[in-house]
């Protein structure tokens, strides 16, 4: 193995230096990792999943099954990345993996001894079968879980910085070798817009891999230069287009250090992705030594890289020609194996030119060696011989590389001639070319048409040795015999020898090995490889990390927050925030370093006993307006609106369509026809959704229009005995008296216009003060001076459960109007959505759970089991909400309860698993605070 | 909340600017096709748009039909929309004053449609909107109004709620683009 | 997936909220069969081909619409505003 002086698309002047297994190397610019490592010598790159075996660089591309390493080192590294598949870059860090304590002395691959109580299914039969019982699984799994598998993945946070992007284009080709190339240029000089996505850090694919003079690089270097300023054509290089989603959606990705997600919407597709080489299956073709053909003529061009000295190439069909010509002008000892017994003229002529050694009818039995490859043992014609070499070329023929078609819905079919799957009928929006469609002809051109006369013809041969270590997937240790077992204990759908056996699983997804286990399968059913059948492949055709799909949206931009127009002013004032739904909210106020549950108390007691301010600016508002407006509330609340006086708000509970509780909220009657209607800040959405979904397609008939007015109206609530004192500081004491319960004022403050209306949450005299947003800092600042505490949510929350009014925890979508203690409210003399469904027997049984109130001298917590004996199932009821009430001095909580109204005065047994809880309270009606309402009427 | 803030000022490149909208009205009609939508145009000046694609616009302000049966009227000056809307609409479909509702938010420069690709899923490229037009779209969890002025000039109508998060991704999308 | 709005145009499918089958006929208000209702709820087809369904887009126009798509090829075969498929 050595570097040669010249050729290749690596630059010599920039040289490049990273370290494997903390050994300091070089490379230069233009190597892969792969490539670097060979030329520094370096056989063995890894130790297999399974037995442990040594293993080398395989392949050149995406298609490598041996070479997985760790790059970086930390909460910094990546596991599991191919060494092909990474550029070299200047301190490059990388790392064996799956062996211990080194790469070179491996003490696990002890196992490879036991291989053969190791084969297909071996997990599921030794400690899932009967009498085995999960038990023996997971006392093993530890151990089995560290001896088998792959690198070990970080588990800090993706510390690169990750980006996304959308994109829009007429035609994505997909593949930047001749045949996309070609495409692309074609379709791009018409004035069609065109993106080319190449996986590759650099265009020219297949091309590349052929001698610098080549007629293939010619083309390239034309093509590139038509292409470099056509400006209808966007060329990405090192992006991977690993998904085809439905109506022309592409995702691509580019990895590294600053990972971009490109999520590409393309009106067509030109899937021009190429062919992926195979091996053959015969004992020892994993050792360190035996590569793919195309591969090593990749090296030879592309890096420079003379991958042996004394070389031998195996092939069942043409393309191992001009490997075996182009090492042995490099200066290679070589041998040509083929089993056909001919060669045509012109082909031995140019094999005697280059002074190849050729052993026709001949093929490859075994592979002799360890830790690197030794010798081959050959059957031909004159029986069996063994031959020294330190490398091994494999051809055995080409694989479309089908995936992203297959995606797409593109079903592969097989061809006999190609001894491959090609696509099959193509939609009008898909078309396949190059070796991708079967065209292996070195100079593609765009319209794909597959090769169908061969001058002579390829050889369907995939196995060529008997024994143990014939392997036909290497990155899952499958061999096969595995595959034979899997056949002979029942598993032969394709299905079912991938998820037996882990043929075709992992980081490569079986690209070398996925229609060599077909072939084998199918030979030993007897029956044809289509008649075997193929998977048909999902996204994504290559690993892609977490980090890139997250893209930019990590942290505070993961979520938008929606916030209130008071927010700013609340954190000035020490609101501490919490989430609530898609909301920001005030959660408490920290006055003195004081805590959730001492600030809460201070803000519920200055509600009970003088008067507070909480921001309620997230409730859903909706003004209604239309001929139509009354008929349109009638039908969506389970109460009447006919006699809503202008002037005047009405609360009202919603039900959905199949008699459950919806939602609540209090609706205003602003005008003759025009309304205001509020929800609770969790349904606002969906409650708007619910009327324009009724208004367009059941009630087309009603006259009337919706509009979003909830980020044009803050709102804040004033609560408390002294509130209409504060509020008659701001609007005079005149109008803050004749305000009604449930009534309405439009006036204004320093030129900010208010809409009040008299309304109590807390069960205290209250009103809730609306006003434009961008006036809502002069509002709550005007209230504050005028002597206002200030509450948040969870004062908000636990002032409610005082007064028993129930809120989301009680509206969970499984509570009637009646478990709830409102049937009273659902009207009579009307229809209105969810009437009959209400009425059905299962809604009205006997058994339902009710809410009611607990009182508890220690504390309850929301999710607490209720029961009046032992916990059965779910218990009698649950708690929905607790709290302390510093007003009452005990514990208070809602909760539902079976047979609940039945039960007041009772004491019932409260279960709290998660917090190690048993604790009793009494049953009781869930008004605990002024059940009269005198305090509200003021 | 009279002042416009200045979220990014990277010169020609990039520009945005968050700032209040003085006048933003909607109107919602009874019917898709509606007499009263034709007297607004013609006493405000505008051609009523034939689709959700098209701005019209009349002195002082622009007309985006965000819906067969909905009009939302942006007025750029001291021109007060409300009044003259609810004058010519009378019973003949629902005026609504939503000025806080929205905020607008410029955004210029060659870098602006490289940014906008970061969050938003239309083709603002080949083929997609054109100047005169708007989308209205979503930007993460927010929905927005994009109006593109002109190729490399946009002006956004975000939900006053979302505008915070809006500014934040905006200015992290400027910073991953090294601005 | 993407579908397009015919007041907005061709959009990504997250915009849009899905809303149900829309093959199942919706009682009138006045209804007080509860069977009927309960077939309107609950009683689905699950087709396997074309299929008609309701999406709102939500985050465009906020329009109703009635999506024919093949459920087998996920191919959108018509959309159209809800007020004028539902009869």
């Amino acid at each position: 193995m050595r570097r040669l002086t010249s050729g290749g698309e690596i630059d010599r002047n920039r040289p490049l230096r990273f370290s494997f297994d903390g050994r300091p190397l070089q490379g230069f610019a233009g190597d892969t990792l792969a490539s670097a490592l060979l030329a520094n010598g370096l056989r063995l790159v890894g130790r297999s999943f399974k037995y442990h075996r040594p293993r080398g660089i395989y392949a050149a591309g995406l298609e490598e099954p041996n070479a997985l390493v760790t790059v970086g080192r930390g909460e910094a590294r990546c596991p599991n990345i191919q060494a092909t598949a990474i550029p070299l870059s200047e301190g490059l860090e990388a790392w064996s993996q799956n062996r211990w304590p080194s790469l070179g002395l491996d003490l696990q691959a002890l196992t490879g001894l036991a291989a053969p109580l190791t084969s297909a299914g071996f997990y599921y039969k030794t400690f899932m079968g009967p009498g085995q019982g999960t038990g023996a699984w997971m006392v093993y799994e530890r151990f089995i879980r560290k001896a088998a598998g792959l690198g070990r993945p970080p588990k800090g946070s993706d510390l690169r910085s990750a980006e996304s992007l959308h994109q829009h284009c007429q035609l994505l080709v997909v593949g930047g070798g001749l045949a996309g190339l070609t495409t692309a240029l074609e379709v791009a000089e018409t004035g069609i817009s065109v993106i080319l996505a190449e996986r590759d850090s650099i265009l020219g694919g297949a091309a590349l891999s052929t001698p610098h003079d080549s007629p293939e690089r010619t083309r390239r270097h034309a093509l590139l230069a038509a292409l470099r300023d056509l400006p209808t054509v966007e060329i990405l290089t090192g992006t991977q287009v690993f998904g085809a989603y439905d109506h022309g959606c592409y995702a691509a990705v580019e990895e590294g250090s600053r990972p971009r997600l490109r999520l590409i919407r393309a009106e067509r597709l030109c899937v021009a992705t190429g062919a992926l080489e195979r091996g053959f299956v015969f004992p020892g073709n994993d050792r360190p030594g035996v590569m793919l053909a195309g591969a090593v003529r990749t090296y030879l061009h592309r890096y420079g890289l003379l991958c042996g000295a004394r070389a031998l190439v195996f092939q069942n069909n043409d393309s191992g020609l001009d490997l075996a010509a182009d090492l042995a002008e490099a200066g290679a000892a070589v041998t040509l194996v083929d089993p056909r017994p001919d060669l045509t003229a012109e082909q031995q002529a140019r094999l005697d030119k280059a002074g190849v050694d050729s052993r026709l009818g001949a093929k490859v039995t075994a592979a002799i060696g360890g830790r690197r490859l030794r010798a081959v043992q050959l059957e031909g014609p004159q029986g069996p011989d063994r031959l020294q070499c330190d490398l091994l070329c494999l051809a055995g023929g080409w694989s479309p590389v089908l995936h992203l078609a297959s995606q797409a819905g593109v079903p592969p079919h097989w061809s006999e001639a190609h001894a491959a799957f090609l696509p099959g009928p193509l939609p009008p929006d898909i078309s396949v070319i190059g070796a991708a469609a079967g065209d292996f002809r070195a100079m593609p051109d765009s319209k794909g048409k597959p090769e169908t006369t061969w001058a002579n013809p390829p050889l369907p041969l995939w196995r060529s040795g008997e024994g143990r270590t014939a392997f036909v997937d290497l990155q899952n240790d499958v061999t096969a015999k595995d595959v034979r077992q899997a056949h002979d204990e029942g598993f032969v759908s394709v299905e079912h020898l991938k998820r037996y056996t882990t043929l075709g699983m992992g980081t490569d997804q079986g690209r070398t090995s996925n229609v060599i286990g077909l072939a084998l399968m199918a030979e030993a059913r007897g029956r044809s490889i289509p008649a075997t059948g193929t998977t048909r492949f999902r996204p994504p055709y290559a690993p892609v990390s977490l980090g890139a799909l997250a893209g930019a949206e990590t942290g505070s931009l993961f979520h938008f927050s929606r916030r209130s127009p008071l927010d700013g002013l609340l954190r000035e004032e020490g609101a501490v925030m919490t989430h609530s739904g898609p909301w920001l909210r005030a959660w408490y106020f920290r006055e003195n370093g004081s805590d959730l549950e001492s600030a809460t108390c201070r803000e519920m007691e200055i509600v009970r006993q003088d008067a507070a301010i909480s921001d309620v600016s997230t409730l859903g508002k909706f003004e209604i307006e239309g001929p139509d407006a009354v008929t349109l509330l009638n039908r969506l609340y389970c109460n009447g609106w006919t006699k809503l006086a202008v002037g005047k708000a009405r609360w009202g509970v919603m039900l959905r369509d199949d008699g459950y509780v919806f939602d609540d909220g209090t609706t205003w009657r602003l005008g003759e026809t025009r309304y205001l209607m509020t929800t609770t800040t969790a349904k606002a959405e969906q409650v708007l959704s619910r009327i324009e979904f009724l208004l367009a397609t059941a009630w087309q008939d009603l006259r009337v229009q919706i509009c979003d007015v909830t980020d044009h109206w803050a709102a804040i609530a004033l609560s408390g005995p002294k509130s209409r004192a504060v509020l008659a500081r701001l609007i005079g004491a005149q109008q803050a008296k004749e305000l009604p319960f449930l009534g309405l004022l439009e006036t204004a403050l320093a030129g900010v216009p208010l809409r009040l209306v008299r309304v109590s949450f807390s069960g205290e005299l209250g009103f809730e003060i609306y006003c434009p947003a961008h006036g809502a800092t002069t509002v709550w600042r005007a209230l504050r001076e005028a002597g206002a505490g200030a509450y948040g949510l969870e004062a908000l929350g636990a002032l409610r459960i005082e007064k028993g009014h129930v809120s989301v925890g009680e509206i969970d979508g499984r509570t009637t109007l009646d478990d709830l203690g409102l049937a009273a409210m659902a009207s009579r003399r009307k229809a209105f959505i969810g009437q009959v469904m209400a009425a059905r027997p299962g809604l009205n049984a006997k058994g339902r759970k009710q809410l009611v109130g607990l009182v508890a001298e220690t504390p309850l917590s929301s999710g607490g089991v209720l029961s009046f004996g032992p916990v059965k199932g779910t218990g009698a009821g649950r708690i929905t909400a607790a709290t302390w009430s510093p007003e009452l001095g005990c514990y208070l909580a809602l909760a539902l309860l079976r047979d609940g109204r039945a039960q007041h005065g009772r004491e019932v047994a409260v279960h709290d698993p998660a917090r190690g809880r048993l604790c009793k309270a009494l049953v009781r009606d869930p008004h605990f605070l002024d059940p009269e309402g005198v305090r509200q009427r003021g | 909340m009279d002042d416009a803030i200045l979220l990014i000022d990277k010169g020609e490149d990039l520009q945005a600017v968050l700032r209040p909208c003085r006048h933003l009205v909607q109107i919602g009609f009874w019917d898709n096709r509606s007499a009263s939508a034709e007297r607004l145009a013609d006493a405000l000046g505008f051609t009523l748009p034939e689709d959700g694609q098209q701005v019209a616009d009349f002195p002082g302000g622009w007309v985006y039909r965000i819906a067969p049966s909905r009009l939302l009227l942006l007025g750029s000056e001291d021109r007060p929309l409300l009044p003259e809307c609810q004058t010519v609409i009378g019973q003949g479909g629902m005026v609504s004053d939503i000025s806080h509702a929205k905020l607008l938010l410029d955004l210029k420069g060659s870098a602006a449609v490289p940014l906008l690709c970061r969050g938003i899923t239309l083709n603002l490229g080949f083929a997609g909107l054109r100047p005169g037009c708007f989308a209205q779209t979503r930007l993460h969890d927010a929905s927005i109004l994009l109006h593109r002025l002109e190729e490399a000039q946009f002006q956004l109508l975000i939900p006053t709620s979302y505008a915070a998060a809006v500014s934040d991704w905006f200015k992290d999308a400027a910073h991953l683009m090294r601005y | 997936m993407r579908m397009t709005c015919p007041w907005c145009g061709l959009r990504d499918s997250d915009e849009f909220l899905y809303g149900g089958d829309a093959e199942a006929g919706r009682p009138s208000l006045e209804e007080s069969d509860s069977e009927a209702w309960i077939a309107y709820l609950y009683e689905r087809e699950n087709p396997c081909g074309p299929h008609r369904e309701y999406w709102q887009h939500r985050f465009g126009c906020r329009r109703w619409l009635v999506v024919e798509r093949d459920t087998q090829s996920h191919e959108i075969i018509k959309i159209s505003f809800a007020e004028e498929a539902v009869p």
